[in-house]
C-alpha cells in the first residue's frame, strides 16, 4: 500500500475462478487493511466438487487439457486450443491406461497431470487444498458470487458460503467475528 | 460488486443486498432471500 498513492488504507480483493481462490486465501489470515473480498466462482474442493473432479469422478478431458495448457502452451505460445486438438488427434480413447499419457506423450513435463495420476483418491493431497478446515474464523466481509451454469466451480461458492454460515451460527463464541454480518451470496 | 466495495472500502452509499440474491432464468427475475438455503 505504501507504493500506491492516494489510498485510504482499506484494501479489497476480487477475482474469478483461481483468482477467486486466491481472494479467499487472502481472507483466511488477512492483512489488517483487507476490508472486503469478492470471490467469484472460487473452487472450494478440487476432488469433491470443483474443477478436476465432481463427487470424486475425474474429469478426464478437462483435466488433461488444463494440465497441458498450463504448462505446454505457456512455454510454446501455441494456439489456446491446441490441447483440444492434441486430444482429438491422438484420441483419449486410444491412450489406454492413463499412465500411458505420461509414459508415451508428456514425459514428466506436466506436473499437474502427474498429480492427477498419483492422487486418484481423496487423500491428503486434495484435503489440504480444500477450504473446509480453514473457513472458521474469517472476519473479512465477503461477497460470494456463483454461476448456476458454471461447469467448473459451482460447488465452490455455495460451499464457501455454507462454511462461513457455520461460523456465523457460532458467532457468540467468537465475538471478533462481527464482520460476518456482511457476508452475502449471489447466484446468477 | 461495486456497491459492496464502495460500502466496505469507502463508506459510500448503502448496501441494498439481501443475505442471498439469486437469478431465475425461467421468470427472468432476481429473487431476494433472507437465508440460503431457504428455510
Amino acid at each position: 500500500m505504501k507504493q500506491v498513492p492516494n489510498n485510504n488504507g482499506r484494501v479489497g480483493m476480487a477475482g474469478t475462478s483461481y483468482g477467486a481462490w486466491l481472494t479467499v486465501m487472502g481472507a483466511l489470515d488477512p492483512h489488517p487493511a483487507l476490508k472486503a473480498a469478492v470471490p467469484q466462482a472460487s473452487p472450494a474442493d478440487m476432488w469433491i466438487g470443483d474443477d478436476f473432479h465432481h463427487n470424486g469422478a475425474f474429469r478426464l478431458s478437462y483435466g488433461f487439457e488444463y494440465a497441458y495448457r498450463m504448462i505446454v502452451e505457456r512455454r510454446c505460445r501455441t494456439s489456446p486450443r491446441s490441447s483440444t486438438v492434441l486430444t482429438s488427434m491422438i484420441g483419449i480413447s486410444t491412450f489406454g491406461p492413463l499412465s500411458n499419457i505420461d509414459a508415451k506423450y508428456t514425459h514428466h513435463k506436466l506436473p499437474t497431470w502427474n498429480d492427477f495420476q498419483n492422487h486418484p483418491d481423496y487423500d491428503a493431497f486434495w484435503k489440504r487444498q480444500g477450504f473446509a478446515p480453514w473457513l472458521n474464523k474469517v472476519t473479512v466481509p465477503m461477497l460470494n458470487v456463483a454461476g448456476w451454469w458454471d461447469q467448473e466451480d459451482f460447488y465452490g461458492p455455495i460451499k464457501i458460503y455454507e462454511l462461513l454460515e457455520k461460523t456465523r451460527r457460532r458467532e457468540p463464541e467468537f465475538p471478533g467475528c462481527r464482520a460476518v454480518e456482511s457476508r452475502r451470496l449471489v447466484a446468477r | 460488486m461495486t456497491p459492496f466495495l464502495l460500502t466496505n472500502l469507502k463508506g459510500k452509499g448503502s448496501l441494498d443486498l439481501p443475505e442471498a440474491l439469486t437469478f431465475r432464468t425461467g421468470t427472468n427475475e432476481w429473487v431476494r432471500h433472507d437465508a440460503w438455503i431457504e428455510r
